[in-house]
């Protein structure tokens, strides 16, 4: 009770002394709104990349193995893994015959720059995908408008296409695609359904594919093309098996003798945690490394300016005393006051990221990652923050103050 | 007779200033009982106000036994002390020492916060202890809205209001014209008559004579200490009228 009544009160004074001494407050209290400043951005950045993460991992599904020509982690010379023979249609097949643990198999060829055309209209750099009816199961509820591409065009060579969000809104910005005729290298294709918004900050171009028949790809690109070979497990649980039998087979497939090295890559949507990580780890570095510093200069601002506060009220630490406060109401009077000043400085440091991520988000297309206003744990964690470099930085002034002998303090002018 | 509050024996307080020791007190021995209203006197440097300062537990003798209501102050902490001066002592001081940015009325509720009153009662009490000193319509005013004999009453509502066992002013009327210094020596008097205990300390026999006994030191050591035959009455204090 009385805490509370001392509590009050302290934060009256830090208010009333902040109001009188406006220039000197922002002064000693910009370290503190950097440093809250810096610790929110920050906070704010690493979840919009942890979003965009899991956005990633999800789009390529978190239970997919696709085998490839190429390793994508980055850890594999690309002079080497260009040497290697391609994945053929053939090797496909095997593959999807002597398989069992995968609860999908899908073959995937890709081509990229391509141009699309409709009557009066043309997309280009568009990337097109050939692939079977079964890379459904890999796609989820992707498909917003129409179905994915069935097991009789692939069979029969077809020519109908599934188009990406972006795409879609490209060639028929206010028509519905479905069952409209656009064109691929001189020949036409029907639209059968379009995929929803799906692209990441990492994969900004899935919203410009096409998706045809694997058989329709290779009549027009050509048998030359290594193909990718997605597995899906069905559960991340059943992943290892999946892994481990791929492995075998495709070496098998593959003849490979037992002493040598893989010449394919097997890769997983894990692998991009492990690249952002990195990213990560650099936001966290530059972040940790302002903030520090501009909590030091904080500290010492604070620490100063309670300092000043407690040589300039030494009459009033005089009086308080005469009247019975013991030393702890002092030291937390002064403690609260200076937790008080930080908390301040965390508001003004609030106010300020809130206004730099309402800009960022709502002024650039790419930031749309980020969250477009401070999360909830960051303003926990700002108060927090401020609230504990406002006790440590009081404190030695205010155990100075609490000290005070009541009759020097009282002869005090 | 009436109870002890004070009693003090062979008090001394020894500064040392650049080495050099200076006995501000040498051997002092007195004691105070309910209802008295003393008055210690002397030429500036006696000690008058060292010796305030340690009967009001703001400071410790370098030697000496200091017992208040037969409790040992030599054997207290920081913490004690501070407890005896909230609930026991009501200081007044010759600067008034009102906290500037603080409206009358918090000013008087200041003691009862670090007894732990509650806001309400806090409140209560300020106002009746304020309304005492005839200061009813003065309780939100700032003490540079105050004049000087209004900033010394709303001293002593503050010194009251947690109903101590004895006031301890020292030089009250020293920053007060004669008028406005007699309306506080009517206060005290009032004050004294519904039994409260007052040590007033001062160097002006005009004031010293409004005591009952009368206690002059000189270089630290009592050169006397007497009952006031005759003390000053100078008519009702403006706050009863
Ligand atoms: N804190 C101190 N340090 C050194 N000397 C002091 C201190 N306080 C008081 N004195 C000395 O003690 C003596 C008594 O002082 P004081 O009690 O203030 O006298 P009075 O109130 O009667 O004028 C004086 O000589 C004074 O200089
Ligand atoms: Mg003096």
């Amino acid at each position: 009770m009385a805490l509370l009544a001392q509590a009050f009160e302290g934060v009256r004074i830090a208010i009333g002394a902040l109001r009188t001494n406006l220039l000197r407050t922002i002064l000693t209290t910009l370290g503190v709104v950097v440093g809250i400043f810096v610790v929110v951005i920050m906070g704010w950045l690493l979840q919009g990349l942890d979003k965009a993460m899991n956005d990633t991992i999800s789009l390529f599904g978190n239970d997919v193995i696709y085998i490839d020509k190429f390793d994508w982690s980055g850890q594999v010379r690309w002079s080497e893994m260009r040497n290697r023979k391609d994945i053929t249609m053939k090797q496909a097949e095997e593959l999807q015959s002597l398989m069992t643990t995968p609860q999908t198999i899908a073959p995937m060829a890709r081509q990229q720059g391509e141009t699309v055309k409709k009557e009066g209209n043309k997309v280009t750099d568009i990337i097109i995908i050939g692939t079977t009816s079964s890379y459904a199961a890999m796609l989820g509820d992707a498909v917003t408008s129409g179905r994915f591409l069935s097991p009789v065009e692939d069979h029969y060579r077809q020519n109908t296409a599934v188009i990406g969000y972006a795409l879609a809104l490209s060639l028929f910005p206010r028509e519905d695609p479905l069952g409209k005729t656009i064109k691929i290298k001189g020949r036409s294709f029907t639209v059968v359904g379009t995929l929803k918004k799906r692209a990441t900050f990492i994969f900004k171009d899935v919203d410009n594919e096409l998706y045809m028949p694997l058989r329709s790809f290779l009549s027009i690109y050509g048998s030359s093309t290594s193909l990718t070979i997605g597995l899906k497990a069905g559960s991340e649980e059943r992943l290892a098996d999946v892994r481990s039998e791929a492995m075998g087979v495709m070496r098998n497939v593959r003849n490979i003798a037992p002493d040598k090295k893989s010449d394919f890559g097997m890769n997983e949507a894990q692998q991009f945690r492990d690249q952002i990580a990195t990213f990560r780890l650099t936001v966290w570095a530059a972040g940790i490394g302002l903030t520090a510093l501009s909590f030091i200069v904080g500290v010492i601002g604070i620490v100063n300016i309670m300092y000043v506060a407690v040589t300039e009220r030494t009459k009033e630490i005089g009086v308080r005393k005469a009247l019975g406060a013991p030393r702890r109401s002092i030291l937390f009077q002064f403690l609260v006051e200076a937790a008080t000043l930080c908390l301040l400085g965390a508001v003004v440091a609030l106010a300020l990221s809130s206004i730099v991520m309402i800009s960022v988000t709502s002024l650039f297309e790419w930031a749309s990652f980020l969250p477009s206003f401070v999360p909830l744990h960051l303003l926990a964690t700002a108060t927090l923050v401020s609230l504990f470099v406002g006790v440590v930085a009081g404190f030695l002034p205010a155990l100075r103050a609490s000290k005070m002998d009541p009759v020097t303090a009282l002869r005090f002018d | 007779m009436k109870d002890v509050i004070i009693d003090i024996k062979n008090i001394a307080k020894i500064y040392h200033m650049g080495g050099e020791p200076v006995y501000a007190l040498r051997d002092v021995s007195l004691q105070i009982r309910q209802n008295d209203y003393i008055a210690i006197m002397g030429p500036s440097g006696s000690g008058k106000s060292t010796l305030m300062n340690i009967l009001g537990c703001l400071d410790t003798p370098t030697s000496g036994i200091y017992r208040f209501k037969g409790e040992d102050v030599n054997q207290m902490d920081d913490n004690d002390l501070a407890a005896i001066r909230n609930r026991e002592i009501g200081f007044v001081f010759q600067t008034f020492n009102l906290l500037p940015r603080y409206s009358a009325l918090k000013n008087v509720e200041l003691p009862l916060i670090y007894a732990g009153v509650s806001s309400d009662e806090r409140r209560k009490r300020a106002e009746q202890s304020l309304t005492n000193v005839g200061l009813q319509d003065r309780m939100h005013h700032k003490p540079n809205e105050l004049s000087g004999g209004q900033r010394q009453r709303v001293a002593v509502a503050r010194a009251l209001v947690t109903s101590p066992s004895i006031i301890l002013a020292d030089e009250p009327t020293g920053n007060l014209d004669t008028k406005t210094g007699n309306e506080i020596m009517q206060l005290f008097h009032d004050l004294w008559t519904s039994g409260n205990t007052i040590i007033l300390v001062t160097h002006e026999p005009d004031i010293a004579q409004h005591a009952h006994r009368i206690l002059r030191l000189r270089d630290g050591l009592v050169e006397s200490d007497a009952v006031n035959p005759n003390p000053v009455y100078s008519g009702p204090s403006v706050a009863s009228t």
